[in-house]
């Protein structure tokens, strides 16, 4: 299977299918965790970042939730390389490619971002409130 | 004899010793055309260029040590594929179908213990997209026969007073979506769920296994969505509840046994994502499609 032309498929399909969401004015389900504890979860405020990301305003959409921001961009990121890829034969990126160090590297790089987003998430969180 | 590394069409197959790699060549699971690479080679060569492989006469059985987890853990391969629907072909897809559920519900440990981990996307996909759409299709149906035959009062202020003439439209609107969200989420999963896998162990397992995996696991679980639930919040909560305890147990089993890792690399692996986003993951793919539904209703104009 090629992958680079699956997941370009994939995430073309999701940017469609959220577009025609957002384009369609529905609702997103409640979020769970901030209904029982208050507090938002670490992808709290994820709907209102793609929303703002699909009408151009990517500073409030930064603003909403940085790390989906930086999914979606990683997203749009991966899609150009799939393109490029296919396009232009290049060789292909893959996981296994990286060292052990790498890895371990990636590993505690995004288990970083991860945690600093939550923080940033439950500092805004509370002085909106 | 050092390990080898197989690879097929740029995928990265693992890491085998030869025994292995010479009972997957006898079984099918490994194609003369696979290409190999092992220390001190320059670069990668068809299995098929191998000649000194063990023949399967002169392999010699492991020792049985009591209690051995390696033994346990080491896949079976004998026997017809599983599940069944691996040759529906044959069997007949009712049957077939019938017979995955039953092995995946009561039976998950050896189920994915002895799923054939290779072998394309495609029938994985179709189980878990067919069942996961008919099942998320007759949930939303069943909220609405909910909508119509439930108490004004008891339902919350979105959902009240709706005419039929919104729910259609509004069953217009999701189904549609229920047919993109079904392709999309097994492939995004079973991805979220590899990366954890690279992410948290040293595991050198292959997309392709966790996402037969997943499919089979929540394709089956998505009949969960057949439960006549009432579109009633507290009972969906405790609904939401118990099925997500479901799903990781059952996601779990499925990953630990496929990928051959520990219970609590597995634990990990399923439940982090939950965590991180809120939840969201522990719903399997049926699921997902029955609240992507059901939040559709919820702009259903009074």
């Amino acid at each position: 299977m090629d992958f680079e032309q699956l997941w370009l498929g994939l995430i073309a399909l999701a940017g469609l299918a959220a577009a025609a969401w957002v384009h369609l004015g529905l609702k997103t389900s409640p979020c769970l965790f901030h209904s029982l504890t208050g507090l938002p979860c670490p992808t709290c405020g994820g709907t209102r970042c793609v929303i703002n990301l699909l009408n151009g305003h990517f500073a409030a959409a930064f603003a909403w939730n940085p790390m989906v921001f930086l999914g979606a961009a990683a997203a749009a990121a991966y899609a150009l390389y799939a393109l490029a890829a296919i396009m232009f034969r290049l060789p292909r990126v893959r996981l296994s490619m990286l060292t052990s160090t790498e890895a371990h590297v990636t590993r505690i790089v995004v288990a970083a971002v991860l945690a600093a987003n939550w923080i940033y998430l439950i500092v805004s969180f509370s002085h909106a409130a | 004899m050092s390990m080898l590394h197989l690879n097929r069409d740029r995928q990265n197959l693992g890491q085998f010793s030869p025994e292995e790699v010479a009972e997957g060549l006898r079984t099918g699971r490994f194609q003369p055309t696979d290409l190999a690479w092992r220390e001190g080679m320059e670069g990668w060569q068809p299995l098929s260029s191998f000649t000194d492989l063990p023949a399967p006469n002169e392999m010699v059985p492991p020792t049985l040590a009591p209690g051995s987890e390696t033994v346990l853990s080491t896949p079976i391969a004998q026997g017809p594929p599983m599940p069944e629907w691996e040759r529906y072909e044959e069997a007949g897809f009712a049957p077939a179908w019938l017979t995955t559920v039953r092995q995946v519900i009561t039976d998950p440990v050896r189920t994915f213990r002895e799923m054939t981990r290779t072998g394309g996307f495609q029938r994985p996909f179709i189980y878990s997209y067919v069942t996961g759409f008919v099942c998320a299709l007759i949930g939303v149906l069943g909220s609405l026969v909910w909508l119509t035959v439930l108490p004004q009062s008891v339902l919350p202020a979105a959902y009240q007073n709706i005419s039929v003439h919104a729910l259609l439209g509004q069953l217009a609107i999701t189904i549609p979506f229920l047919l993109v969200v079904g392709v999309i989420t097994p492939f995004a999963f079973s991805g979220l769920y590899f990366l954890m896998v690279k992410m948290l162990t040293k595991k050198d397992v292959n997309y392709e296994t966790i996402f037969r995996a997943y499919c089979y696991m929540t394709g089956t679980l998505a009949l969960i969505n057949l439960l006549p639930v009432p579109p009633i919040q507290a009972v969906q909560i405790i609904y939401v509840f118990f099925a997500g305890i479901l799903a990781v147990t059952y996601l779990t089993i499925a990953i630990r046994e496929s990928a051959q890792l520990t219970t609590m690399e597995a634990l990990g692996v399923v439940v982090l994502p939950m965590v991180l986003f809120c939840f969201c993951c522990a719903a399997v793919a049926g699921t997902v499609m029955a609240l992507v539904g059901t939040s559709a209703l919820q702009n259903i104009p009074h």
